[in-house]
């Protein structure tokens, strides 16, 4: 059996596959090991709050202009589609509700992960990483402190707190756009914009967007602050743990909230 | 040998604060060390040596569980290190200073943080008291006044003088020196070696030092052990090192390019 196997050249095709799925699976175990460490950490109160205050500076507030610009677009581009057949049919009424619905459900929560993912996802792999081949996570744990508390903590809570906050501001954003567009263009006016989305649009909706953003921010630091941790030696370790740690939460972005759509509506 | 451990203790403990005991460790799937002895007495200080590539860092790094060895056991003041949990390892640790070859100062903190680290994490000291130390600390190794600098800000030689002042700044029992002279100028090489000979006088800590400088390690250390090829070919008080008939020992001690090290 294995002899004809291994004429057919299938063994080593299967064995690449294996080795594959045994290190995704090492990969997620890994991330998860890492999430119940951070988690006992913050149970038993290590909160470092300056730390986090920090992070939450550095990570959240400095990503918010680069944030609303996209969803401010993407609200835009919505509203465009929808305001040329909504004025051909004369339901401009319903152009509002449209675009505040798709960007709260999918459209605000989705593209803040991945901005986030992008902006603040990469700086905390690019700095945990040149720790890591620096030394400098060996030498917390020589001073018997651990990585996971004093670098992993802080950068956890900071997006926890954060994403679903920037995900209200893309909502309210790609809101704005949407309404600008739908005026200039289909010439809604604002108070029938707005008094559509009150009508159609209900509060579930924000909520749905903001357990997304938090299941997105678990995502984002646990797998790049992992990508951090277990980065390979050298300044090539510190490209690759970051490039993975993008790469990997996006992904995992994208099929987290085709789950958790088919979950929530 | 095996009959002192009862309990994971060694029973004359108070005698040795560190024992290495037949480790292998396997790296990236080459064997870097083998067969690998030695027990560090209270108060001693080692020297190990060695060709660049020889294992030593790796052999400090095992001591302070930052890699497991492939096989072997390591004791290290009275506790076996393979089973220790976290809080055992932080325990440990916190009697442990380490001096990394490459300084891994925390870029992101001051020198005066990076400084009393172990002190701002782990004692009760008000932070004046903490920043008074690391002044006097810093004073020791010639860093008045960098207190409010960051890592990038200083030299490599400053960098690792403040990595030094760092790791005995906590007064450890055991302090690993991973080649703690290696880039500083020949004045400021006697001034550490003077300090780390002050600390062992005044502290009594035990002290494995690695070092590439024959001075340095006959100014500072009891015994010195040579590794070759992962093993240990030589260990024993320095006089008797220095003037050992192993050819490879006496190529290195003269640094000549001919005999049995093929360069
Ligand atoms: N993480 C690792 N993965 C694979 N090989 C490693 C790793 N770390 C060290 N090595 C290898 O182990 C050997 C010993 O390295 P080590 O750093 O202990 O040497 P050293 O004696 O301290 O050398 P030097 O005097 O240059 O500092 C080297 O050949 C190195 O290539
Ligand atoms: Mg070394």
């Amino acid at each position: 059996m294995t002899a004809f196997l291994e004429k057919t050249g299938i063994t080593p095709f299967l064995s690449r596959i294996g080795i594959f799925i045994i290190a995704l699976l090492e990969y997620i175990g890994g991330s998860v090991l890492l999430l119940l460490e951070t988690l006992s950490w913050i149970l038993r109160g290590a909160l470092r709050l300056r730390h986090t205050f920090y992070q939450m500076a550095f990570l959240g507030v400095n990503s918010t202009a680069i944030v609303i610009l996209t969803t401010g677009f993407a609200g835009m581009v919505i509203s465009l589609q929808l305001v040329q057949q909504a004025v051909k049919y004369g339901l401009t009424m319903y152009v509002g509700g449209g675009v505040a619905i798709a960007m709260a459900r999918e459209l605000a929560p989705m593209l803040t992960a991945v901005v986030v993912a992008g902006r603040a996802g990469s700086a905390i792999a690019a700095e945990i990483s040149s720790m890591k081949v620096s030394d400098q996570i060996d030498a917390l744990y020589a001073m018997a402190v651990s990585p996971v508390k004093y670098l992993v903590v802080p950068r956890f809570l900071a997006l926890l707190i954060m994403l679903p906050v920037l995900t209200l501001f893309s909502n309210l954003a790609g809101d704005v756009g949407g309404a600008l567009v739908a005026h200039s263009l289909g010439g809604v006016q604002f108070d029938i914009f707005q008094d559509s989305i009150t009508r159609l649009m209900s509060l579930k909706d924000l909520w749905a967007g903001t357990y997304k953003a938090i299941i997105f921010s678990i995502i984002i630091s646990m797998i790049c602050c992992y990508q951090g941790l277990t980065a390979g030696r050298g300044a090539a370790g510190v490209g690759q743990a970051t490039v993975g740690a993008v790469v990997y939460s996006m992904i995992m972005i994208f099929i987290a909230n085709y789950i958790l759509s088919s979950v929530l509506f | 040998m095996p009959g002192n451990i009862e309990n994971n203790i060694i029973n004359d403990m108070d005698d040795i604060v560190v024992s290495v005991r037949d480790i292998h460790v396997v790296l990236g799937g080459r064997t870097i060390l083998k067969d690998i002895n030695f027990d560090l007495k209270r108060g001693e200080t080692l020297a190990v040596m060695g060709l660049s590539g020889a294992g030593k860092s790796t052999l400090l790094r095992c001591i302070l569980g930052l890699l497991k060895p492939a096989s072997g056991e390591i004791y290290v003041l009275g506790k076996q290190i393979s089973k220790l949990n976290g809080k055992g390892w932080d325990d440990l640790r916190k009697n442990i200073g380490m001096v990394f070859q490459y300084p891994a100062l925390f870029d992101s903190l001051t020198i005066m943080e990076n400084v009393g680290f172990g002190l701002i994490e782990h004692s009760k000291m008000p932070i004046e008291e903490i920043r008074k130390l690391v002044s006097e600390k810093l004073a020791t190794v010639d860093l008045i006044g960098t207190e409010d600098m960051y890592p990038n800000e200083l030299s490599g030689g400053m960098q690792k003088r403040a990595s030094f002042a760092r790791a005995v700044i906590t007064n450890p029992h055991i302090i690993l020196y991973d080649e703690p002279t290696t880039g500083l100028d020949p004045i400021m090489l006697t001034v550490i070696d003077n300090l780390i000979k002050e600390i062992k006088k005044e502290t009594s800590a035990s002290a494995i030092i690695v070092t590439h400088d024959i001075k340095t390690a006959s100014a500072v250390a009891d015994k010195i052990a040579m590794i070759y090829e992962g093993r240990i070919i030589e260990i024993g008080e320095v006089s008797k090192v220095m003037q050992s008939d192993n050819p490879v020992v006496r190529q290195f001690m003269e640094g000549s390019t001919t005999g049995p090290i093929k360069v």
